[in-house]
């Protein structure tokens, strides 16, 4: 009994000190605050980041100052909570919400077979390509719903998803979900987006979807910022970083196949800098734009639509645009 | 010869999960993807060979040395412990991308009673040190097997439209069984 006790205790005091021994000698530094950024961090450990969940992206941004703020899912507001704790410097990242890029539910583009396995679209891809005739259009199972952490798509009537642009915090789980890459990441504010991504030739196209894009490249004509390309035998695509907003493409487009959310916006010229050169006027889509030479020119906020192509002439940087 | 038998035996025969039934715990817990069976599995063959090296030596110099074999059990769960602490803390000094590698699992399988169950087996079934070690990695490699095989059939049950009363651990636990049936196949192969 004796010699057990203390056999027993022997061996759990030669732990306890080879573990106290090795605490010290092997420790590693660890910066309490990493801690507190896991906490503000949504900790959906959803790998938007690239890291391998909200700890490890804690771990880099603390221990490297240069490394960037790689969660997208963050509000505005504890990005700042976590400059302020790791007294660095942030950046921001423009918010950037999830676009579903077709508009062809089973009312304009037509399934070819009767499709009877499990409700999942990357399973539907499987079978001979996916029950839809076209082969870039949304197969409508919802596996983009599915994957959503944080419930901001669902699907809708039409038989195609649909992203909450209030909840999405463009994570891209729902990317990498569908198997025909129909969904892109796009700025939040003020998103212009082809709802198209078919390759098929328009004659073909047009037999198979009533709704999808025609090609006609209208909208790359138009677009006074060269944002939007049309190249031969692709769905038009639009740069979301020349891309300034101004929703001429929507306008023109003759089958309605670009969606898009402006923020109202206008233009207004600040007297004090306008050096009445006439520019805006001369570039003006609308017309919105009036004056006479040498003198201060206004904008007629009724008929401007916002589109900053003024703003992007003026020599004298005396147009700003406002939040109408 | 007699080592590579050994193995199959520990790895296939006498598989730990599927039938002796121990380590059902992180069987049914981690195996909902591959990625996570993968890394638990990594992470069990390293601890069970390293128990059963340490739990061996201390038997024979220690415990039989005392007459203390009764004591097997709970020195045994104290050792275990201790030594995954030990690993855990010298792993992420030395080698952090392995540590990350086992990242949480290592510490999971402290209490796992397949670590437990390999150390007392070993001394019931009278194996040398060598034995012991070669036993120990070999019902580890098994473990890992059955885990990663559970998790890749687990992965296609999501996608199955299963009955709602069946949903989750129930069919996982039926799943298990038939998989078990598949394992008993092997029994003949080696004594």
């Amino acid at each position: 009994m004796l010699i057990a006790t203390l056999v027993v205790g022997a061996i759990g005091a030669v732990c306890a000190l080879i573990l106290g021994i090795s605490l010290v000698t092997f420790a590693v530094k660890m910066d309490a605050r990493e801690k507190e950024v896991v906490e503000m961090l949504p900790g959906a450990n959803c790998g938007a980041c690239g890291f391998a969940g909200c700890a490890a992206l804690a771990h880099e941004i603390t221990v490297n100052p240069e490394a960037p703020m790689a969660c997208p899912a963050v509000k505005e507001d504890t990005i700042k909570a976590i400059a302020a704790l790791l007294e660095r410097d942030m950046g921001s990242l423009e918010p950037a919400v999830a676009c579903v890029r077709c508009k062809g539910g089973p009312q304009e583009a037509p399934s070819r077979y009767e499709y009877v396995g499990p409700r999942d679209c990357r399973s539907a891809q499987l079978v001979a390509g996916g029950p839809k005739v076209c082969q870039y259009g949304c197969l409508g199972m919802g596996s983009c719903v599915t994957v959503c952490l944080f419930d901001a798509m669902a699907m809708g009537e039409d038989g195609l998803p649909h992203v909450n642009i209030d909840t999405c915090t463009g994570c891209g789980k729902c990317v990498e979900a569908c198997p025909r890459g129909i969904i892109a990441l796009v700025p939040k504010t003020g998103t212009y987006c082809v709802s198209c991504i078919s390759e098929d030739a328009p004659k073909d196209m047009k037999k198979i979807c009533s709704v999808g894009c025609i090609k006609c490249g209208i909208c790359a004509d138009v677009c006074p910022f060269e944002a939007i390309t049309a190249e031969k035998g692709k769905a038009a695509l639009i740069d979301q970083d020349r891309c300034r907003k101004c929703g001429l493409c929507t306008g023109v487009c003759p089958v309605s196949v670009i969606t898009g959310r402006t923020v109202p916006e206008k233009a207004r010229i600040i007297p004090g800098a306008c050096i009445g050169c006439g520019i805006c006027e001369q570039v003006c889509p609308t017309e919105a734009v009036s004056g006479r030479a040498k003198e201060p020119y206004s904008v007629d906020p009724g008929t401007c639509i916002g589109c900053g192509l003024c703003l992007a002439k003026c020599p004298a940087d005396a147009i700003e645009r406002y939040n109408a | 010869m007699h080592y590579i038998l050994l193995i199959i035996s520990a790895a296939l025969v006498n598989n730990f999960v599927l039938s002796r039934f121990l380590g059902i715990c992180p069987f049914i817990g981690v195996s909902k993807s591959t990625d996570t069976a993968i890394g638990m599995s990594m992470a069990v063959v390293f601890v069970i060979a390293l128990a059963s090296l340490v739990t061996w030596l201390l038997n024979h110099y220690i415990l039989v040395a005392f007459g203390l074999e009764y004591l097997q059990t709970i020195v045994f769960i104290l050792v275990i412990a201790f030594l995954v602490q030990l690993v855990e803390m010298i792993i992420q000094k030395v080698s952090m991308p392995l540590y990350q590698a086992l990242g949480i699992y290592l510490p999971l399988i402290t209490t796992n009673c397949a670590v437990l169950g390999v150390a007392l087996l070993n001394i019931n079934l009278k194996y040398d040190l060598l034995e012991s070690v070669i036993f120990g990695t070999g019902s580890a490699v098994g473990f890992g097997l059955a885990l990663t095989i559970f998790a890749g059939m687990r992965e296609e049950l999501e996608l199955s439209s299963i009955p709602k009363v069946f949903q989750g651990t129930p069919i996982a636990l039926i799943t298990a069984g038939i998989l078990s049936l598949a394992f008993m196949g092997f029994s003949g192969l080696v004594k």
